[in-house]
């Protein structure tokens, strides 16, 4: 059975099909990169499977329940997590405090106990601050005053803090220099071979690295679903992304 | 009889109020609690003029919306001058009721005014066999007449036009190159001199007094709120029922007539978060 | 790196101040102690406010009716039914409030951004109306309810102002207390991750909605326990008290002093109490000209708050706060 099934979903704005009529299947540990020209229903198409924005069509199943009705925090606990653009960040919270609430999940409800005095919270924050390389200044520090590298750094460890079966990366490389994309790619895989990870990038070169399955959307439509070598053979995706329009970071 | 057409008077006030409040909040993402301040400005010009100068009542309202109209304008330049944040909005408009309500008492004096009487509006017409009060239907008649021209303005003309733009996707009407500022202005001298205009013919039935910023500005966001944004009819068929429920719950039940409105609102809330029209911002 | 030292030199100004507050009724007159005490309650009616207004981002204008229910549950224990002591009267407040709180977050919530806001000030008239039409509410046709007083804590105290002012000084400590382990707890946390983004705080797996709740349950709780003691402490409570001017009072406090810091709220509550008691001995007729003067002064100058804030922490060098720009 597919980790994910994705079965003729679609979405529409007032007569408008932002996607339409999408299916595919992703397996337990497949890296699937998800291509196409500004507009094509990327962003919609992640935001379907995150719950951000409902399904007005089709179904979405995870490990074979259906999950198209699920609220985006059942999503999670379900085991689909996502990342953001960088600017998704909490403004106002430290490094510290991004960590606790991502971690907190994992514990139970502590009312009016001080996060402080959590010692075995306190110490999972300790230990990702460690492993993320986001230790400087203890942690105190603001998202604004980081660097992107570390702004992604931490994106991706508060995502990846509860050990998901699917991960969804929307443009995981935005402002990243070529070895801090390498890097965070070492980080997601370190997450095991059963981890699903389905990425939106415009980078080619990233796409054709680390995918072992491309999907390419066109006018909120699914393409193209083949291999990376297959895709880069592929006529019509040449037509419709690759040779025609500019590439667009 | 008699509660219908006050029923219909009261809903034609809140109709006035109602949409003004909607534009601002749903087309320029503005809170202006203060408009209810502008309604009782408008009130209280109208009494000097008509009651006390004895001008006659057509010239009085219009020397009223001129004057909101004014006071739309002073309005506008404090809230463009501020973050457009829900915080500085709270402030601001709770400043301004309280300096425009003071203001009010120490130029009209601390007695509220009663009614307006315009001798040709004593009396009742009658319609098809019923009698109705002169100045209730006079305030029906003016409420519908600018409910149609604001429907007209808003579905035919290019202020209407960016009005809804602005009401669909600020970002790209921007991008369009509208100048929303302008239009914020617009609206807002426009909902002021209507609001003026309300509180004049308000006047005929309730008189003027420095706690209508206060309770008008409370009818009129129940009247938002069940009504829904952007679309007049919506804000009409709203500003329509809870006029009616208001006069009927205080002929049946005065005790509980004015949580009516609010359980209504919340009735609504539940079942319909958009509201009736269907949409929010 | 928090030694017992610290945390110690942390606690040593607050009980020097709350020391210090305890033993001010020797240099103060009856008038003066009973003042202080109104600021007292009301400063903790903004704390617990901005419980929801400042950490959830919950832009409530219904907040004094909340604490209104508190008031008006104890006003009628005490006189309709009787009840003299002071424990059942401020539990049975706080029960009210709490489900009073409920209610208003279940319909409030189904509004969104600035819908809220026009919802809560709604359901906040809503409560100041039924207590000034419904004749279960009200005593011989008069606006406010009259009749109650200090309830007995069963110690054989003596009640007057100055033991009032210490038994609330000491209650508030608590309080503030209590909203400052909310603030500091995960709980805390989640508030001012829901009020920063919520769609991220969903896609972590929160119940953004859930917090919500939670948030104006425990501050309407909080505050119903303050509309009791104002009104033991003032003899009466009437719908003006819990109305829409009042919520728009609370916010003002909450925001003027920082909303969403530690203290905020809290200092805020007192200065604007003893601003407004000094405008209304200038001038009965002009003071609301100062308060709405005050209330435009804050709205113009609030972008300013993080410079302040900012040069004022590089003076104090204090700890960071959870300051909201």
């Amino acid at each position: 059975m597919p980790l994910l099934e994705i079965d003729a979903v679609g979405r529409s704005y007032g007569g408008v099909h932002a996607v339409q009529d999408v299916s595919f299947n992703v397996k337990a540990g497949e890296w699937v990169g998800v291509i196409g020209p500004n507009g094509a229903g990327k962003s919609t198409l992640f935001n379907i499977l995150g719950g951000q924005v409902k399904a007005s069509s089709g179904h979405v199943r995870l490990a074979g329940r259906d999950v198209t009705r699920l609220a985006p925090h059942r999503r999670y606990r379900a085991g689909i997590s996502r990342s953001f653009q960088i600017s998704s960040l909490f403004p106002d919270l430290t490094v510290r405090e991004h960590l606790t609430l991502a971690c907190r999940q994992n514990h139970r409800w502590s009312m009016v106990r001080g996060w402080r005095g959590d010692r075995v919270l306190a110490a999972r924050v300790d230990e990702l601050l460690d492993t993320w390389d986001l230790g400087r200044n203890d942690g105190v520090e603001l998202p604004a005053n980081m660097s992107y590298g570390a702004q992604r750094r931490l994106e991706l460890a508060i995502a990846v803090s509860a050990q998901p079966s699917l991960l969804l990366l929307d443009e995981p490389n935005v402002g990243l220099t070529a070895s801090e994309c390498g890097d965070l790619r070492d980080r997601v895989a370190e997450l095991g071979p059963e981890t699903a990870v389905i990425f939106v990038a415009h980078d080619m070169d990233m796409v054709m690295g680390w995918s072992d399955r491309i999907l390419v959307m066109h006018q909120g439509q699914l393409v193209a679903d083949d291999t990376p070598e297959a895709i880069a053979r592929n006529a019509f995706v040449e037509e419709v992304y690759l040779g025609a329009e500019p590439i667009v970071a | 009889m008699q509660i219908i057409a006050n029923g219909i008077s009261l809903g034609a006030v809140l109709f006035l109020m109602g949409s003004g409040l909607a534009l601002l909040l749903g087309a320029m993402g503005v809170l202006n609690l203060a408009h209810g301040a502008v309604y009782m400005v408008g009130a209280f010009v109208t009494s000097t003029l008509a009651v006390d100068q004895g001008y006659p009542l057509v010239v009085a309202i219009l020397g009223a919306a001129v004057i909101c109209a004014a006071l739309g304008l002073a309005l506008e330049r404090l809230f463009r001058f501020i973050p457009g944040r829900p915080n500085e909005q709270i402030l601001m408009s709770f400043g301004l009721i309280y300096v425009l309500a003071n203001l009010a008492q120490w130029i009209w004096g601390p007695i509220a005014k009663a009614p307006f009487r315009i001798s040709w509006l004593e009396g009742a017409v009658q319609i098809g066999g019923v009698s109705v009060p002169a100045n209730r239907l006079a305030i029906a008649v003016v409420g519908f007449a600018i409910a149609l021209m604001l429907w007209l303005v808003q579905d035919r003309t290019r202020v209407g036009a960016m009005v809804r733009a602005g009401m669909d996707d600020a970002e790209m009407t921007k991008g369009l190159g509208i100048n929303l500022d302008r239009v914020v202005l617009a609206v807002f001298v426009l909902g002021s001199a209507v609001a003026g205009i309300a509180g004049g013919m308000g006047g005929l039935v309730l008189g003027a007094n420095t706690n209508q910023p206060m309770e008008v500005l409370l009818m009129a966001l129940v009247v938002v709120v069940v009504g829904g944004i952007g679309s007049v009819p919506g804000t009409l068929v709203a500003a329509l029922v809870i006029g009616l429920l208001d006069a009927f719950s205080r002929d049946r039940f005065p005790e509980m007539s004015s949580v009516m409105l609010y359980l209504l609102m919340a009735g609504v809330l539940v079942l319909r978060p958009t509201g009736l029209s269907g949409r929010t911002a | 790196m928090t030694t017992v030292f610290t945390q110690l030199r942390r606690k040593v100004p607050v009980l020097v101040l709350l020391i210090g507050a305890l033993e001010l009724p020797f240099l103060l007159s009856s008038q003066q102690e009973s003042l202080l005490t109104r600021a007292l309650i009301f400063a903790m009616m903004a704390a617990s406010l901005d419980l929801a207004y400042g950490q959830a981002g919950l832009y409530s204008l219904g907040h004094a009716a909340l604490a209104g229910v508190g008031g008006y549950t104890a006003w009628l224990l005490m006189v309709r039914y009787g009840h003299e002591s002071f424990w059942y009267l401020i539990v049975a407040a706080a029960l009210a409030s709490a489900l009073a709180s409920l209610v208003f977050a279940l319909v409030s919530l189904r509004a969104r951004g600035l819908y809220f806001i026009l919802v809560t000030l709604a359901l906040g008239q809503m409560v100041s109306n039924l207590a000034q039409q419904w004749d279960f509410l009200k005593t011989a046709q008069a606006e406010a309810v009259t009749g109650i007083y200090i309830p007995s804590l069963g110690l054989g105290e003596d009640w007057h102002s100055g033991t009032l002012y210490q038994f609330v000084l000491v209650l508030t400590a608590l309080g503030l207390f209590t909203i400052q382990r909310i603030i500091g707890s995960p709980l805390g946390l989640a508030f001012r991750g829901s009020r920063d983004n919520e769609v991220r705080m969903e896609a972590l797996g929160y119940d953004v909605w859930r917090y919500r709740v939670v948030a104006i349950v425990l501050s309407g709780t909080l505050s119903g326990v303050c509309g009791a003691l104002f009104a033991f402490q003032s003899g009466l409570i009437s719908p003006t008290n819990i109305g829409v001017a009042t919520s728009g009072l609370l916010v003002l406090m909450a925001i003027i002093g920082g909303s969403g810091t530690r203290y905020g709220a809290f200092i805020g509550g007192i200065l604007v109490t003893l601003l407004q008691f000094y405008a209304n001995q200038w001038s009965m007729e002009r003071a609301p000209m100062i308060i709405g003067g005050l209330f435009i002064v804050t709205a113009l100058l609030l972008r300013f708050r993080p410079k302040v804030a900012g040069a004022l922490r590089s003076l104090t060098r204090g700890r960071v706060s959870h300051a909201v720009a």
